[in-house]
């Protein structure tokens, strides 16, 4: 089976012109070098909050990009600007810390102009079914701006394994849940209504995840965000119909799913009333999900079947 | 056994006929809705500021579950007029109303459940009662009763049947603002808390994001239905008014005002566009103007403590979520346009 797909995408990838195969390749550069880049300022590797050599060299392979690709102008432009404003923000000394260096406005920029510019340059997913190269190449503009939330995720900042810190701690982790349950919510929506790939939702959730297990090693926090798309793909590939209500219960099952493994790998330091809240707080989430696209029809009738 | 409607006293069917008038119903409702929402939050502030004791006995509560009884009792009437209409209620009343008759029964169980809850696992401090299972059913409940008037099917064509809608939106929303205060970025200032670093910007961004994101999500809803000027800037200052109430921050309801003025100023710039301009002009404006203007009025009332360039990233990455939520909410149909 494995093998299958491999040779079907190495023919696919020998179908198309020897300029986009090198497009192709100068995307997974350009956001691996970016990604490198800010794993090494959250992890300190480089020297904190500093704009880093592969940070430059990102900026280099991207301007080697553009000389090669059309209509190239905007991008161009977009990377001389940022390039100027990291020199900037540089030389005023305003990367004090990993999180202002991933959150300052080049490094936000960068990220933003990468993912428009993947966004709007893969190739079509042509396969509805299996998932594909393009379809993984999709998924690089999701890591990335996962990255930049870091500090947020729950699968990098794990705040409900620790006692004390009062309130503060509790509302940032029950804060930093629910957005992620948001953000991932829509991701699904928008995924279901782009008729996309069965396996999509695994697959991009699988990428992010290992991204993000890399940066801080909280490999089973990560692990059950992805078996929580595992599931939900599995259940929407059998029964296509449900997928309404898959979307509407993910964020709760995926709760459930990030408590259950802090309980039995590490300490899940927060109460029945706050985790128990949280879950309940997620489906909510789901609900209002699933009512917003009824109320804006964005979603099909039905899943996509396997 | 229920008289059909022919055999009604003549007063009872006047009676049925006026709540068979959406546009007067929604105005028989509100003033409930307001009142429970008013209760809501004259507990919270009396939570917040010390006025409670152990007791559930308290003149708050009395405002509050009175309010409940109020707008239950009127839904019940809406219920069993629209029978005495002859009609079958769970078919033709509007989807809002439906949800909200079946909200009502569901927040007593609610009631039920937080008894059962206190009695099993005591009484929660701190952040737990915005957490806890049994009040988040209660919240959600509300939630959809104070929908009620907002999701009806009325024309919105006059003031007199879009400030029902535009007030049951407001409560709607703040009952959403209320059990998020924990992070709201008018309950808890961050930028002008010195402590805590680098985790000051990680506590207050996420705030700042989540709850632009909430306005964005009303004012996208109104730009849609083409609410009168002024509505939208109606809206967002009760709602920072209410949750500032919680702090006593009123300065924020200046935030409030400019972001509304601004974003509706713009939209009148752009109202010959098509509609996905004018959505992306109001909700690029919605996120930049709060957040702006937020760290204006904290510059200028208090000390500021985030740097320019983490205001500047809490700007960008707050409008860059607020777009993409027009572009997630586009439809096949608009989408072309």
């Amino acid at each position: 089976m494995m093998e299958h797909i491999l040779v079907a995408e190495v023919d696919v990838m020998q179908r198309l012109p020897a300029a986009t195969r090198l497009q192709i390749s100068l995307m997974f550069a350009v956001a691996l070098t970016t990604f490198i880049d800010m794993a090494s300022n959250v992890q300190g590797t480089t020297g904190v909050g500093s704009a880093t050599l592969w940070h430059w060299t990102s900026l280099g392979l991207m301007l080697g990009a553009c000389m090669r690709a059309p209509r190239s102008g905007w991008l161009i432009g977009s990377t001389i600007g940022v390039a100027a404003l990291s020199g900037a923000w540089q030389f005023l000394g305003a990367f004090v810390s990993p999180s202002a260096y991933l959150l300052s406005p080049p490094n936000v920029l960068w990220v933003g102009v990468i993912s428009w510019w993947v966004w709007r340059n893969a190739p079509p997913v042509s396969d509805s079914v299996r998932p594909s190269f393009a379809l993984l190449l999709r998924t690089l503009p999701f890591v990335l701006i996962s990255t930049l939330f870091v500090g947020y995720s729950p699968l990098t900042a794990v705040y409900a394994d620790t006692y004390g810190g009062g309130d503060t701690l509790v509302g940032q982790g029950v804060s930093g849940l629910l957005f992620f349950a948001v953000c991932w919510g829509s991701v699904h929506v928008w995924l279901r209504q782009q008729h996309s790939s069965t396996w999509s939702f695994a697959l991009l959730s699988g990428c992010v995840a290992l991204a993000q297990a890399l940066l801080r090693g909280e490999w089973y926090l990560c692990a059950a965000f992805f078996m929580s798309t595992v599931l939900a793909d599995i259940v929407v590939s059998r029964w296509p119909h449900t997928h309404r209500m898959v979307i509407a219960v993910w964020p709760a099952l995926f709760c459930l799913g990030y408590f259950f493994t802090l309980r039995y790998t590490s300490l899940l330091a927060w109460n029945l009333t706050v985790w128990g809240g949280v879950v309940v707080f997620a489906l909510g989430i789901g609900y209002a999900l699933i009512t917003l696209a009824a109320t804006t029809h964005v979603l099909p009738e039905k899943g996509t079947t396997a | 056994m229920i008289a059909q409607p022919s055999e009604a006293p003549a007063s009872i069917r006047r009676v049925a006929a006026f709540f068979g008038h959406r546009a007067l119903t929604n105005w028989v409702l509100i003033p409930c809705i307001l009142w429970f929402l008013g209760g809501l939050y004259l507990d919270g502030w009396a939570h917040n500021h010390g006025k409670v004791d152990n007791t559930f006995f308290t003149p708050w509560h009395a405002v509050f579950y009175s309010g409940y009884v109020a707008i239950a009792s009127m839904l019940a009437m809406v219920v069993l007029m629209s029978v005495l209409r002859g009609e079958t209620w769970q078919i033709e009343l509007p989807a809002a109303y439906r949800n909200a008759i079946l909200a009502a029964p569901l927040f007593a169980f609610g009631g039920v459940a937080d008894l059962w809850w206190h009695t099993t696992f005591g009484f929660e401090t701190g952040i737990e009662p915005l957490l806890s299972p049994p009040h988040l059913l209660l919240a959600g409940s509300m939630f959809f009763m104070s929908l009620a008037v907002a999701g009806s099917d009325v024309r919105l064509d006059r003031w007199s049947t879009q400030i029902p809608v535009a007030l049951s939106l407001l409560a709607a929303w703040s009952v959403v603002t209320f059990i998020l205060q924990f992070n709201h970025p008018y309950g808890i200032v961050w930028p002008e808390r010195g402590s805590l670093g680098q985790g000051n910007v990680v506590f207050g961004l996420l705030g700042i994001v989540l709850h632009s994101l909430f306005a964005c999500v009303v004012g996208l809803w109104m730009l849609q239905r083409n609410f009168r000027r002024g509505v939208f800037t109606f809206v967002l200052v009760m709602n920072a008014l209410l949750i500032a109430l919680m702090g006593d921050e009123y300065r924020f309801g200046w935030v409030a005002l400019g972001a509304g003025i601004l974003s509706e100023g713009l939209d009148m710039l752009v109202q010959q566009r098509t509609l996905v301009v004018r959505q992306l002009t109001r909700a690029a404006s919605i996120g930049l103007t709060l957040t702006a203007l937020y760290f204006v009025v904290i510059a200028q009332t208090s000390v500021l403590y985030w740097s320019l360039s983490e205001c500047l990233s809490a700007a960008i990455i707050t409008v860059v979520v607020c777009m993409g939520t027009v572009l997630l909410m586009r439809t096949p149909t608009n989408a072309s346009s």
